[in-house]
């Protein structure tokens, strides 16, 4: 597992300029594909054409983005990348809207309505993808126990009592476990929107 | 109460701290605890503490994250598609998932209710006593109960632990309570108590001995027609007498219909409820509420909802009655509610041959996707169906509805032509208020490309001013667009369209021939334009030139960011005008444009009517925009709700308060704040309405 924050920060930018720097590509990529990915699946883009877009976001992104880091007035990388991969899949969309008349594909007003779904369903993409990789964060840095009493208790929510039986653990330890961990993901996942 | 008392004795100390294990924690003092920052004698003492206090846990809960962090973790954990988070499973044994659901459950009703004086129940809430679980749903738990001072029992509906800490939920689950325990009928399940005071807020209701209709479904699949006519009249009855209060369902379901045990009453319950759940839901995780398939079309757009929503449901309930599934289905949410919107559901006699067609038919008027199409209550479909049941019944000497034995067949062109026209319309709405919304903080410059007069048509002038460029060819076969558009200025000037000088070279028509069966809506046109590919050569043109030659003479309008404005600047292009294209090739003309304009937000802008914009009002808190003109609009009651759905949805996606939208009559009325005022008034330039400034109305 690769250790990069998933931020887009000054240093991985400038990396990124570079396009020989496989590893800054990895790292972005590792990141941001499948939130390309799932928030083109999510408007209903079929597999070759999520694929597609993923390609043509990236693509965009090498050819840009030194001419986006050389402006002034730039504002954020996230909103920079957000806005070429909706205009991506807004545009695949359409295609396939409007090519076949036997199909009924998706009508405009769909289309227009689709324009803004294709945004918050990137941000909710995008945060979910931050959980994980803080979940994944907190996992490294508590106790195994710790983390089993949060799993079992929160994420597969079986009864406090069972838990802490089953890891041979105090009831009150299996609820502060849990809330110790929830506490950490969520402080990271905040720290890292924060730190644009 | 103070922790770090100091006590010279040690006897004293411990005394003080075994008192103080029962004592409740302050905040700061939980959260040392969740840091890691107290002694391992006060961390020792605070999870005894924590273990018996229910208080000091929640607090410690409601410290660690929100309501919606707590469940933003748990749903991207437990999906296992998310980053590598199948990975942090621990490897220890596993009980089954249906093991857990229960008892989780269990576990849950155990922290919600207080202990009972009574062996046999479960616990006790307020005066009641509870029996036992009856079943969870999206809001919260249902139990059955005894009411001990009035002897009798009853369902309680306990709202659930997630949603009770949300302030609006709870706000709007006693208003709703409330409102619904106003409507009495007995086709409703009625509501005897709400209690919104406690940490935990709980509804009581009559319980209902039986199944509901969803269980039935499940087991029986496809009802028997008179059971289905007679369900449907129970169930439209219960709607009508709560929409007589003005309270929309919002979540009608084979699941929400209760059918008691040994008499035939279908009762309707939970009623108002589910805008507890969207608002809680929708604010904590962005996500859809629930299972979809009996949403209405704009329910799936996210839109305001009238009674007319609550039909739409109620007919799906009834073609599951039919057919034993629900009429759409999908893998996922996302796609039950795109076919929601976009299909008609299997016919049902395609399904079970043997429901009248009459039937078929009253279900397919209910589930009109647009509202205005459904019938005009639910007091009149229980009529209707009420008459059915008597004449399946009695066949002989009750006869069927009258509008149900002519075959009201709308001439299916002329319905297909209608909706197609319509939807152009509020694309082009929709579209431009996307455009506008993006280009957000940021102005546009109007550049009038082409010398020609905008295209209006508003009441009064209806034909002056259209203009519709060529691309209908020549010779093509005449359609009554007349009738059809509903405007006669666009008929008269489709009837001339032919008779100009075609846009494009014949090299380019042929690629638009297809365009020659729509209605010569401009908007439409323009779109379908932006995604077919042409092939051009455009080097040497400055733009304007290049937009006539991409766009012939539809005037379309740019739209550039700030940025894109400065970067212009800059290089001392002060119009667009200047700007020299250099591209050659290939591409959707969507694609053309934003190689010409670069990687930016790319708006265009079609002048389609014109509206004028007048604020006031003296004695009203907060300004009214009323937005003249929009008779174009509301010649087609279907397009102006589409509109006004299309502004509320938009204006409901950004943060603050949600204007107030209504039309009245051709009149717009908005009342929001100033910064959204000014965005409705860009919106409404932005979609190519001429602004005639703000004006102050007599």
């Amino acid at each position: 597992m690769s250790d990069i924050p998933p931020d887009t920060r000054a240093s991985l930018l400038v990396k990124l300029q570079d396009r020989e720097n496989a590893a800054a590509w990895r790292d972005f990529t590792e990141l941001y594909s499948p939130v390309i990915r799932r928030t083109a699946a999510r408007m209903g883009l079929q597999t070759a054409d999520v694929e597609n877009v993923l390609q043509e976001v990236l693509l965009t992104v090498s050819r840009s983005i030194q001419p986006w880091l050389d402006r002034s007035d730039r504002g954020s990388f996230r909103s920079w990348l957000k806005r070429i991969a909706k205009n991506k899949t807004m545009d695949l969309l359409s295609r396939r809207g409007t090519r076949s008349e036997d199909s009924p594909g998706l009508r405009w007003d769909a289309l227009a309505a689709a324009d803004s779904d294709v945004s918050s369903y990137w941000d909710l993409e995008y945060r979910r993808e931050l959980f994980a990789r803080a979940s994944i964060r907190v996992r490294e840095s508590v106790a195994e126990a710790t983390w089993q009493a949060f799993w079992l208790s929160t994420i597969e929510n079986r009864p406090v009592a069972d838990v802490a039986q089953e890891l041979k653990v105090r009831e009150g330890m299996v609820y502060l476990s849990r809330c110790r961990v929830t506490d950490r993901i969520r402080k990271l996942v905040k720290q890292w929107e924060s730190e644009e | 109460m103070n922790r770090n008392s100091s006590g010279d004795d040690r006897n004293a100390n411990d005394e003080n701290r075994n008192r103080l294990r029962n004592a409740c924690w302050d905040q700061k003092q939980l959260l040392g605890l969740l840091e890691g920052e107290l002694s391992s004698a006060d961390s020792a003492d605070a999870i005894s503490h924590i273990e018996q206090c229910v208080n000091c846990r929640t607090s410690l809960e409601v410290l660690s994250a929100e309501p919606h962090e707590w469940q933003e973790v748990s749903e991207v954990l437990s999906s296992g598609v998310y980053g590598h988070a199948k990975l942090l499973a621990p490897s220890i044994s596993r009980t089954s998932v249906s093991d857990t659901k229960e008892d989780w459950t269990e576990s849950l009703s155990k922290r919600l209710l207080s202990p009972s004086t009574h062996p046999e129940m479960l616990g006790r809430i307020g005066r009641y006593d509870v029996e036992r679980l009856l079943g969870t749903g999206g809001m919260g738990i249902v139990f059955r109960g005894f009411d001990t001072e009035l002897h009798r029992v009853v369902a309680i509906k306990v709202l659930s632990p997630t949603l009770a800490f949300h302030g609006a939920a709870r706000q709007r689950f006693s208003k709703e309570a409330r409102a619904a325990a106003a409507v009495v009928h007995e086709d409703v399940v009625p509501i005897y108590d709400v209690e919104t005071q406690r940490e935990i807020p709980f509804l009581v209701m009559r319980f209902i001995p039986g199944e509901s209709l969803q269980s039935k479904i499940d087991r029986e699949g496809a009802l028997e027609l008179r059971q289905i006519l007679r369900i449907g009249k129970q169930l439209m009855a219960g709607l009508a007498a709560a929409h007589a209060q003005g309270l929309i369902h919002r979540d009608i379901k084979p699941a929400n219909v209760l059918l008691e045990e040994g008499i035939d009453r279908a009762l309707l319950t939970d009623f108002g409820l589910a805008q507890t759940i969207d608002e809680a839901r929708m604010t904590a995780s962005g996500m859809m509420p629930g299972t979809p398939p009996y949403m209405s079309p704009e329910q799936a757009r996210g839109e305001r909802l009238s009674e007319q929503s609550d039909l739409f449901s109620a007919g799906s309930v009834l073609y599951a009655m039919c057919t034993g599934r629900a009429p759409f289905r999908g893998e996922t949410s996302w796609k039950v509610l795109k076919l929601i919107e976009e299909t008609e559901p299997r016919p049902i006699r395609e399904l079970q041959g043997d429901i009248p067609e009459w039937l078929s038919r009253v279900i397919s008027k209910m589930m009109a996707k647009n509202p205005s199409q459904r019938y005009k209550s639910a007091a009149e479909v229980s009529r209707l169906l009420e008459q059915c049941l008597a004449h399946v019944q009695h066949p002989l000497s009750v006869s069927l509805p009258e509008e149900l034995t002519e075959l009201a067949r709308v001439d299916s062109t002329k319905k297909r032509f209608l909706t197609k026209q319509a939807l152009a319309t509020i694309a082009v709405g929709i579209l431009c208020f996307a455009i506008g919304f993006i280009a957000m903080n940021q102005w546009w410059i109007r550049n009038q490309i082409t010398g020609s007069s905008k295209l209006t048509t508003f009441s009064g002038e209806p034909s002056s001013t259209i203009r519709i460029p060529a691309v209908v060819p020549s010779g093509s076969p005449t359609r009554d667009i007349s009738s059809a558009l509903g405007t006669a200025g666009i008929a008269e000037s489709a009837s001339r369209a032919g008779e100009r000088e075609p846009l494009m070279s014949t090299k380019r028509s042929s690629q638009l021939k297809d365009l020659s069966d729509y209605p010569p809506q401009p908007e439409e046109r323009i779109l379908r334009l932006l995604s077919e590919p042409i092939e051009v050569d455009l080097r040497g043109a400055t733009l304007p030139e290049a937009l006539k030659i991409l766009f012939g003479e539809i005037p379309v309008d740019l739209v550039l960011t700030a940025q894109e404005l400065a970067e212009r600047r800059e290089r001392g292009l002060e119009s667009l005008d200047q700007l020299q294209v250099s591209f050659y090739g290939s591409g959707t003309r969507r694609q053309i444009l934003q190689r010409i304009l670069g990687e930016q937000d790319l708006g265009y802008i079609v002048h389609a009517t014109r509206i004028e914009v007048a604020t006031k009002e003296a004695g009203e808190e907060r300004p009214v925009v009323r937005a003249y003109g929009l008779s174009y609009v509301t010649e087609n009651a279907e397009q102006a709700e589409k509109l006004i759905g299309a502004l509320r949805t938009m204006f409901g996606k950004q943060r603050g308060p949600v204007p107030e939208l209504t039309l009245q009559g051709d009149v717009l009325i908005f009342e929001g704040t100033e910064q959204q005022q000014d965005r409705l008034v860009e919106l409404l330039a932005a979609m190519g309405r001429q602004t005639e400034g703000l004006k102050t109305e007599e």
